[in-house]
């Protein structure tokens, strides 16, 4: 194989299989925590990873999208939500007229912080990997899962592309842009990363990828196996003492999908990815931060969680959640630039 | 055996209310190669998609005929089972691309295609190194010029050994050098290894001599043999009422300069443009055309240097866009439609000059040849009518100085001599334009003035013959573009 140019790819530094864990377990913690210094800490975090990986520091457009996203959740939920006992304004105006709490503004607060530090650990994922690295992963028998879900990668980045590119010719069209230009921007953006989803799917259509749903016993292996997953996931939350049961089915579906993994052939390999040692503590240390996260969700929530209702208070911080979300950024350690 | 036949061929796209091929007969033996001619939206895409099955296989919609590849007939064997006999080559190369090296885009289809795992280095160094990609390796996808993606796609479109080639616009995006290089190395595919190629194209001056059958395809759906008679040409645009009363102004840019990622782009750049001149900015693929126009009008932030509209600052900002001095249409027009009608999309422009009423958009969509589709949606529409909504609805702003990107790209002669005519009626009224481009022929036909741009930097300027001939491949190309003209004149007087 032909030497590659020093630093040419930087993608291709840690394990694809490392990030889809890394990825997995940032967005887990994303997804579990509601404490805004906890997740505040995590975007930073993620955005800390995308630098390293890419070189780029943040772009402004990047803190537009979330500062668009924060203040969009918090306006909606002081506007609509109404509890709380900290009353900021009331207007005597029907309706429109309020109590507008803090304890709506800073609910609001937290949850559009919380949508964007998702965002931003799935911009991570987006831009680590690519439809290729996806694909080889998709065992055949998962074929409609395996497009889907790499149509869904390619979507987010062509969205943030389109997205970019519309801004830009609002200002070249002489069109308000700012927030006002927004909604203008909504069905071109749409249309726009869909063709662009569209253009992908063609292309792997024509190399050679099947799209298609596979023949023969294969379908209902992968059937089986989806049917387990959702009847294990609907029986964890309507009866969590059966959990024995929903293990069982789960074990079914993960063997369901082992044998269809293993009875079909997947895509050969031109040069499989090495796994290095930094793989192993990437992987590790994202590990290592879900289950502290995890097992302190598990003896209630604590500083985990932030519910302002009925009266306001400042989310408290605690040292085991700010080190075991500091355990995520191992990858900007072990990226080299 | 035929590479390709298709018998009877008619094809209509779901909910489409006419076909858009209708009874089609083409046969293309192994070892030639045939261009497609024929005006944009007439179907040249949709017939190369016949030729992999994703027409009908990937589209749906109704088919009818026949068609065989290799033997295969299509309505049978999948686009994937297809892939073995035919490579295919798509327009709007960046958004094709699976993976993100070279070497990893080669073996995608090896690896779908299931080949052992030990032979697959050998096969992938071995087209690396005959497809001459080999200083690519290594270089990140979205880091290649135009033309170099255009190498790569090829080079792994011919990754499975295809017997057949489908090349759409293939050397569209790419400067006069480049696209010699990759005319010359499909023309060699095709003698030494028998590969059937058939490619769409607009501009047959590039391929002339590269090429065994002419085929044209027109707006009934059928394919034609030998070259497009001039019949169908484009009523020529008549903008002066359009024009009248533009106020003239005049752009001055002194030591520009500009890193983008440590790589200097823009290196001590100095241009001038005055009311009544078409400057034409001519560069390689990567030379900075792009990033200096976009500097110019303050989308792009300047290191050093000073961009002035009559004598006034106006760098850093895009505010001179809003005031009408300047208008610039990017290389991929589509991102500038915003509206919901082609007739409101000039509407919003109008609107934004003071200029209401429906009826004030009427001339507008007339001289741009849009009457007919000014109730579509614009991103439903083909790419030369997109083109030339986007131009109108920069022009209908009514800036005196315009910035063109690109604007002949994928356009054949009929259409770059229509676009010609507008650059004629703004000149005349006063105002100005520039146009970065590759395109040779066009910069001798109708620009004033031109400069030559070389790694950022102004190589050459002034008149338009003198500066391509400071480049030996845009001269080359100056020279083919000329006996094509010479050749479509003594065919229309014989």
């Amino acid at each position: 194989m032909t030497a590659q140019a020093p630093g040419a790819i930087g993608r291709r530094r840690l394990n694809p299989s490392a990030w889809l864990l890394w990825t997995g377990c940032a967005a887990c913690v994303a997804l579990l925590v509601r404490n805004p210094w906890y997740l505040i800490e995590l975007g930073a975090v993620a955005l800390l990873v995308a630098w390293r990986l890419t070189g780029e520091p943040p772009s402004r457009n990047t803190f537009y999208l979330v500062g668009g996203i924060v203040l969009t959740s918090t306006i909606i939920n002081v506007l609509f939500s109404r509890a709380g006992d900290t009353v900021l304004l009331e207007l005597p105006i029907p309706w429109l007229g309020g109590p507008y709490t803090l304890e709506a503004f800073l609910f609001g607060l937290s949850a559009g912080i919380q949508v964007a530090t998702v965002l931003l650990v799935m911009a991570v994922f987006a831009r680590a990997l690519t439809a290729a690295d996806l694909l080889r992963r998709t065992p055949r028998g998962l074929y409609a899962v395996g497009v889907a879900s790499t149509l869904g990668l390619t979507f987010a980045p062509h969205a943030r592309q389109a997205f970019l590119d519309l801004r830009e010719a609002q200002q070249l069209r002489g069109l308000s842009g700012g927030w006002r230009g927004t909604p203008r921007l909504l069905t071109p953006l749409v249309v726009v990363a869909l063709e662009r989803a569209t253009a992908q799917a063609e292309a792997l259509a024509a190399r050679g990828w099947s799209v298609s749903a596979p023949r023969d016993n294969r379908r209902w292996q992968a059937a089986l196996s989806w049917t387990a997953i959702g009847a294990s996931v609907l029986l964890c939350a309507a009866a969590p003492e059966r959990a024995i049961l929903a293990a069982a089915l789960l074990t079914v579906a993960v063997v369901a999908q082992w044998v269809a993994l293993r009875s079909s052939p997947t895509m050969t390999r031109y040069r499989p990815d090495p796994w290095r040692r930094a793989d192993t503590l990437v992987v590790a240390l994202a590990i290592a931060a879900i289950v502290v996260v995890v097992s302190l969700a598990r003896q209630g929530l604590g500083s985990l969680g932030f519910y302002p209702y009925p009266t306001a208070y400042l989310p408290t911080i605690a040292a085991a959640p700010l080190a075991a979300i500091a355990c995520l950024a191992a990858p900007a350690a072990v990226l080299r630039p | 055996m035929n590479a390709l036949a298709l018998e009877r061929l008619r094809y209509t796209y779901p909910g489409a209310a006419r076909p858009a091929l209708d009874g089609l007969d083409l046969t293309l033996d192994l070892g030639q190669r045939a261009l497609l001619a024929g005006p944009s939206g007439a179907g040249k895409s949709t017939l190369l998609r016949t030729g992999n099955g994703l027409v009908p296989h990937f589209y749906g919609g109704r088919f009818g005929g026949r068609a065989t590849v290799m033997g295969v007939d299509t309505r049978t064997a999948s686009p994937q089972s297809l892939s073995s006999h035919v490579g295919m080559v798509f327009q709007d190369l960046p958004a094709r691309f699976l993976t993100d090296s070279v070497q990893d885009e080669i073996a995608f289809s090896l690896e779908v295609a299931g080949l052992d795992g030990q032979a697959m280095p050998r096969r992938v160094d071995s087209i690396v190194e005959r497809m001459g990609v080999t200083r690519l390796v290594g270089r990140r996808l979205d880091h290649l010029s135009a033309g170099e993606q255009a190498r790569l796609a090829i080079a792994a479109a011919l990754a499975r050994n295809p017997r057949l080639l489908l090349l759409d616009e293939p050397v569209t995006h790419i400067d006069p050098a480049g696209a010699q290089a990759v005319v010359e190395w499909v023309a060699d595919l095709a003698q030494r290894q028998g590969v059937a190629v058939l490619l769409a194209e607009h501009r047959p001056e590039v391929w002339r001599g590269s090429i065994d059958r002419w085929l044209h395809l027109g707006f009934e759906g059928k394919v034609l043999t030998g070259e497009p008679s001039a019949a169908g040409v484009e009523p020529a645009p008549d903008l002066r009422e359009q024009f009248a009363g533009l106020a003239s102004h005049s752009l001055r840019a002194r030591g520009l300069q500009l890193e983008l990622g440590h790589r200097p782009i823009l290196r001590q750049v100095d241009l001038d443009l005055g009311p009544g001149e078409v400057l034409a900015v001519v560069g390689r693929n990567g030379s900075g055309k792009t990033t200096l126009l976009r500097a110019l009008v303050g989308l792009q932030r300047l290191d050093a240097g000073t961009v002035e509209v009559d004598g006034l600052p106006a760098g850093g900002r895009p505010g001179l866009v809003g005031a009408g001095f300047l208008g610039l249409v990017p290389q991929a027009p589509s991102s500038m439609l915003f509206a919901e009608t082609a007739e409101d999309e000039i509407g919003l422009s109008l609107r934004g000059r003071g200029e209401a009423g429906p009826s004030a958009a009427e001339p507008w969509l007339e001289a741009f040849g849009l009457t007919a589709v000014r109730q579509r949606y614009p991103r439903d529409l083909s790419a030369g009518e997109r083109q030339r909504l986007a131009l109108a609805a920069i022009l209908s702003g009514r800036p005196s100085l315009l910035l063109l990107d690109e604007p002949t790209l994928g356009m054949d002669r009929q259409r770059l001599l229509w676009l010609g005519r507008v650059l004629v009626d703004l000149r005349k009224a006063g105002g100005a334009a520039l146009v970065a481009t590759h395109d040779a022929g066009f910069v001798s036909t109708y620009a004033t003035r031109a400069a030559l741009l070389e790694d950022g930097r102004i190589v050459s300027q002034g008149a338009p013959e003198t500066v391509l001939q400071a480049d030996p491949a845009f001269a080359a190309a100056l020279d083919r573009w000329r006996a094509e003209v010479a050749l479509s004149r003594r065919r229309v007087t014989s």
